[in-house]
């Protein structure tokens, strides 16, 4: 058999919009989700991963049946890109609220792909086979030091973003999400899509963390009455805010990116209560505060005045600890 | 055939308000009643259609404007008004501080749970520019799953 052709290798920023414009298709798969957050008391990495089953309709549609090791589905998430739902299987509740994307965002989203590009090299080059399929393989490095690299493994053929995966080099810090398997151009029923609502049977928790209302900076620092900065060490910028209630206690919740890696700096009124079993070494920046590990990436807390503060990434600690340090 | 449910009651049976009893006795007779099935379709088309309505959001800042000004507001505010009002709130106010301080100094109950935070910085990952939908879901749904699975019915703050 002769060897097939060489393609071209496409331009970078043309593979990285392509990948992040809605699907083109219809499709369904599974897909398995890795976790590794730290290490133990013990020096055992800790780790989670779920498997789940997807279905995509375009341009906004989807499914996703989060599964049990027995297979059988223990939560459903369904967006219409408007609304979105998440159906707790044991319990019978449903938390709905507005759909990711589904509100303007206060970064234009031109900005926010010049902040990336700014602060990370792109590259690309031919990819192993995903679930089967020929890819791409994307890859983003960090311009500073202490940032998570990040790889996407494209399909060639629809552009669906079939393995991803984000890791600090050396560090116990790292996440992936693969197909196991995708059938793309199967049409996908309009049942499956149906948002449940308040006028769906069943007990129904209108959730605020699905429907954050965005303030710009000097919306927030009105709220707060600080000076949150607009720019962070490691290039990141203030995308946006919001502020919410917890147990009646206001919560602000300044956001920044630097187009890849999101990072949230929290101020609170009252202390909050951090994972006990997750502390991290000492490391050559002294902290602020305690610093523990979660499935989010690293959470660090630390108080000025009345004040406190937590910041939430999956940024180096050293990172993190210059970050805190020009916000006190 | 027992006696058809009346408007209000499909109301509260579509609202997922009625308690288990009403629940189950009126399922069991829309199972068997065709008319009541219909206005209950009926019903449901009509909810549907005010759900499909274009929403306008209120500006983010008068919402929380409005949300700092009116949260926590009582509906009894005139009964400070009335001075007989004081003598038997001023006992229990009395009582409940005694017990707050008592409490606090047996656990660190004014602490905040970190889930919301965490359910709110995934949330704002998810919003990114290069999300992994499907990484970002997994993480998302289990901390917005802590947060609200033991909330009561509404919202929760």
């Amino acid at each position: 058999m002769a060897p097939a052709p060489a393609r071209a290798l496409p331009e970078p920023e043309t593979l990285l919009d392509a990948a992040l414009a809605a699907p083109s298709v219809p499709y369904q798969g599974r897909v398995i989700v890795t976790q590794w957050y730290g290490r133990a008391a013990d020096g055992r990495l800790r780790s989670r991963a779920e498997e789940m089953r997807v279905y995509v309709r375009p341009p906004d549609q989807i499914r996703r049946e989060f599964l049990t090791p027995d297979g059988a589905a223990s939560r459903v998430l369904i967006s219409d890109g408007d609304q979105e739902s998440v159906r707790l299987i044991k319990s019978g509740r449903t938390i709905v609220g507005d759909a990711v994307g589904s509100g303007d965002k206060v970064l234009a989203p031109e900005l926010e792909r010049a902040t990336l590009l700014s602060n990370y090299d792109l590259s690309v080059s031919t990819g192993e086979t995903v679930a089967g399929r020929a890819t791409w393989r994307l890859s983003f490095a960090p311009k500073a030091a202490g940032k998570a690299r990040q790889t996407l493994w494209i399909d060639r053929d629809t552009k669906i973003v079939l393995r991803l995966k984000r890791w600090l080099p050396g560090r116990p810090f790292a996440s992936e999400a693969q197909f196991l398997s995708i059938s793309p151009r199967q049409a996908q029923s309009e049942e499956l899509f149906h948002v449940e609502d308040s006028t769906s049977a069943g007990s129904v928790v209108h959730a605020r963390a699905l429907a954050p209302r965005f303030l710009t900076l000097d919306q927030l620092r009105a709220r707060s009455g600080t000076t949150f900065p607009d720019k962070l060490p490691g290039g990141f910028i203030f995308e946006s805010a919001d502020v919410f209630l917890v147990r009646k206690s206001p919560v602000r919740h300044a956001r920044y990116t630097d187009g890849l890696t999101v990072l949230s700096v929290f101020q609170t009124d009252r202390p909050v209560r951090l994972p006990k079993n997750a502390a991290i070494p000492a490391g050559r920046e002294a902290l602020p505060g305690p610093l523990r590990a979660s499935t989010a990436g690293k959470v660090m807390q630390w108080r000025v005045g009345a004040r406190h503060y937590v910041m939430m990434s999956d940024v180096s600690r050293d990172l993190m600890a210059e970050i805190a340090k020009s916000l006190r | 055939m027992k006696e058809h449910i009346v408007g209000e009651e499909i109301s509260a049976f579509l609202d997922g308000a009625l308690s288990g009893a009403a629940r189950a006795r009126a399922q069991a007779h829309l199972d068997d009643c065709g008319a009541c099935r219909r206005e209950l379709e009926s019903l449901r088309h009509v909810k549907r259609l005010l759900a499909a309505a274009p929403r306008r959001t209120l500006p983010a800042d008068l919402a929380l404007n409005l949300e700092h000004r009116y949260v926590g507001a009582r509906p009894w505010t005139a009964a400070f008004m009335n001075p007989a009002f004081w003598v038997p709130v001023g006992a229990v106010a009395a009582a409940a501080l005694a017990f707050s301080v008592w409490s606090r100094s047996l656990s660190p109950a004014g602490d905040l749970p970190l889930e919301p935070l965490l359910a709110a910085h995934e949330r704002y990952s998810a919003e990114a520019l290069v999300p992994e939908p499907n990484l970002v879901a997994s993480s998302y749904s289990d901390p917005l799953t802590l947060t609200y699975a033991d909330a009561a019915d509404g919202t929760t703050e």
